[in-house]
């Protein structure tokens, strides 16, 4: 299909700055976040369930995804496992940022493949730290 | 002339109750989908529901649900909001999404919850109606709801259906939450929104 | 003098929310740069919509009075058919989805491919040319090609297998010459061969009766089709896309189509050449 208003995959991760996917499914969540990492020099994809993270991280190599528990259509743990199922997306940090702050929610989180967890509202510069300390993680 | 196979197979074992418990998720799903429609069936297609961990499965559980729908139906799949499995929970909301104001009742029920989370979900729920009907609903979480996360989710929803009557109750909420850079941010953009159509031409 | 589209222009807030509001429901995206051409789309809908504002032509898309959301789907696409086009999927059939079916088939086995839309054949076709020009083991197994539409008129243009050469324009040259005969200037014709290959039928794919006799297909070819239904067809459709499949069966769905708007019931999956979505359970 020839979209000719829609931009064909626009961004390719080059090697100068590393690419984040936000999985959330609040727009004012997604936009927040777009704010503070693109001021950190990140270039920052969207998706707003499991399906279309997997669809964007299955097609595009993110260095690293942020992603909510409750979506609709495809839940944050259900996204993680595939991620983790599939080579492609074995070892992509990922930072769960979410409502749920028990204690049993994170270790669930945890069980799915997440590599951090951050209780919603996350202060900015918390958000940025734990994206550049996962970065730094992986880079090694 | 296509090769096709002549009506649907029936599964050996006979009526859906049994396979309800079948090990094989596809009877499941296809015993959830035979109870689609029998008003008998809401209890049965909700306690399912409370076991079943299969995503498929699931979703017919609900898609039979909302086919009985009704006030008593949304007031089932509103306690499952209760237990905490995340695709549970997304499955309850859209089911009430579908049930359109059948849900009304039960999801003002919840906007008055003194679980966070409940709140949370059920103005979710309000992005599928009417903005009117909405809106109304929006204003009372912005302007009294004590939880930072349900107010940013009644922001969202605002961010799209909200009218001028909420502009007031969207400006205190940074005063309201004073240390939540995020929250303000999150007003501001549903201002600017609401506030766009308002200075259209007559 | 009355307020017309003409009078009308879409704020940058207002442009904003109409474009997450899409992007929520469609999955579709625009970047700022397309911003002209959104609104210029915009605003010839509103005008036929006869609403003197976006504020309440916003409300009626919202609830997709209409049919108004796959209105504006239409407006923003545009949708041609021709041979190999999206290649890259013939491509993921025949080096992989293919293979991983067949890995545990005896020879013989039937393979049942599904292509629907199939409007005047094109679809079809190519993915008869492609097996048979790369994918040797079509040898060993028999595989049946099911092509349906809901127009009876592409249908018997199908059948017909007559095209132009724009519709050839990405087929190499070699396989031009093997299975197409030149009836004059701009017209080909497709080899017996291969038109009798394909079991045409007519089908209205968001009528769930229609849908339900296809059964046990191991491969569904559903491109730029759903991105025009609305929300409840969709979901009926992608339904029956369900039932019709083999547990461990495939669906390949146009490269700016999206499950993620419609359906969980499928299961991402990745290859080399693009995502296709698959079935759960145990192959055959």
């Amino acid at each position: 299909m020839n979209m000719d208003i829609i931009p064909s995959t626009p961004w390719r991760p080059g090697n100068e700055r590393a690419w984040i996917l936000v999985v959330e499914d609040s727009m004012v969540v997604r936009l927040y976040y777009r704010h503070l990492l693109e001021r950190e020099g990140y270039g920052v994809d969207e998706a707003i369930n499991g399906i279309e993270g997997l669809e964007k991280a299955f097609r595009t190599r993110f260095s690293l995804c942020i992603v909510d528990v409750n979506m609709p259509v495809m839940d944050g743990h259900r996204f993680l496992q595939a991620l983790r199922h599939e080579p492609m997306t074995r070892v992509l940090p990922a930072l769960v940022t979410t409502t749920q702050a028990g204690e049993g929610d994170r270790r669930a989180a945890m069980a799915a493949g997440a590599n951090a967890y951050l209780v919603k509202p996350v202060p900015g510069e918390l958000l940025t730290l734990q994206v550049a300390a996962l970065l730094g993680r992986a880079a090694r | 002339m296509p090769l096709v196979r002549g009506g649907v197979a029936t599964s050996p074992g006979g009526v859906p109750r049994e396979q309800l418990d079948s090990t094989d998720a596809g009877q499941r799903r296809r015993a959830a989908k035979a109870l689609a429609g029998g008003r008998g069936n809401a209890p049965l297609l909700v306690s399912c529901l409370g076991v079943e961990t299969d995503a498929n499965v699931r979703a017919a559980l609900f898609a039979g649900l909302v086919s009985i729908g009704g006030e008593a139906v949304a007031a089932r799949i509103a306690a499952l909001l209760r237990i905490g499995d995340p695709g549970l929970r997304g499955g309850a909301v859209k089911a009430l999404q579908q049930l359109g104001d059948a849900a009304e009742p039960v999801v003002d029920a919840l906007l008055r919850d003194v679980d966070a989370d409940l709140r949370l979900l059920a103005v979710e729920v309000t992005r599928a109606w009417p903005a009117e009907v909405a809106a109304v609903r929006l204003l009372r979480v912005i302007e009294d709801d004590t939880h930072v996360n349900v107010c940013a989710a009644a922001v969202d929803v605002a961010a799209e259906v909200g009218t001028p009557a909420l502009l007031g109750a969207l400006a205190r909420l940074r005063l309201r939450f004073a240390g939540e850079p995020f929250l303000a941010f999150a007003a501001e953009v549903a201002r600017a929104r609401i506030r766009a159509s308002d200075r259209r031409l007559p | 003098m009355t307020a017309g589209a003409d009078c009308i222009a879409i704020s940058e807030f207002e442009f904003q929310k109409f474009r997450d509001f899409f992007y929520r429901r469609t999955g579709i995206s625009f970047g700022d740069s397309k911003r002209y051409y959104v609104d210029k789309r915009l605003l010839e809908r509103i005008g036929k919509s006869g609403m003197e504002s976006f504020e309440r032509y916003f409300a009626r898309l919202r609830h997709d009075v209409g049919g108004e959301i796959e209105q504006l789907i239409s407006l923003f696409t545009v949708n041609e058919t021709y041979f190999y086009r999206e290649e890259h999927q013939f491509d993921c059939l025949a080096n992989h989805i293919l293979p991983e079916l067949t890995s545990h088939l005896p020879h013989g086995a039937r393979i049942r491919i599904w292509s629907l839309p199939c409007s005047t054949g094109e679809e079809p076709y190519s993915i008869a040319l492609y097996l048979l020009e790369n994918w040797p083991e079509i040898e060993d197994y028999e595989v049946e090609l099911l092509a349906s539409d809901i127009d009876t008129a592409a249908l018997a243009a199908a059948r017909t297998g007559i095209y132009t050469a724009r519709a050839l324009h990405r087929l190499p040259r070699d396989v031009v010459q093997r299975y197409f005969s030149k009836l004059d200037a701009d017209r080909f014709r497709l080899s017996n061969t291969i038109r009798q290959a394909v079991n045409f039928s007519q089908v209205n794919a968001s009528d769930p009766h229609a849908m339900q006799p296809f059964a046990e297909i191991d491969v569904i070819f559903c491109r730029n089709m759903l991105i025009y239904f609305d929300d409840r067809s969709r979901q009926g459709t992608v339904d029956a896309f369900y039932e019709s499949l083999c547990e461990g069966g495939f669906v390949c769905v146009g490269h700016s189509e999206s499950m993620s708007r419609i359906s969980s019931l499928f299961r991402v999956r990745r290859f080399p050449q693009g995502v296709v979505y698959q079935k759960p359970g145990d192959y055959r």
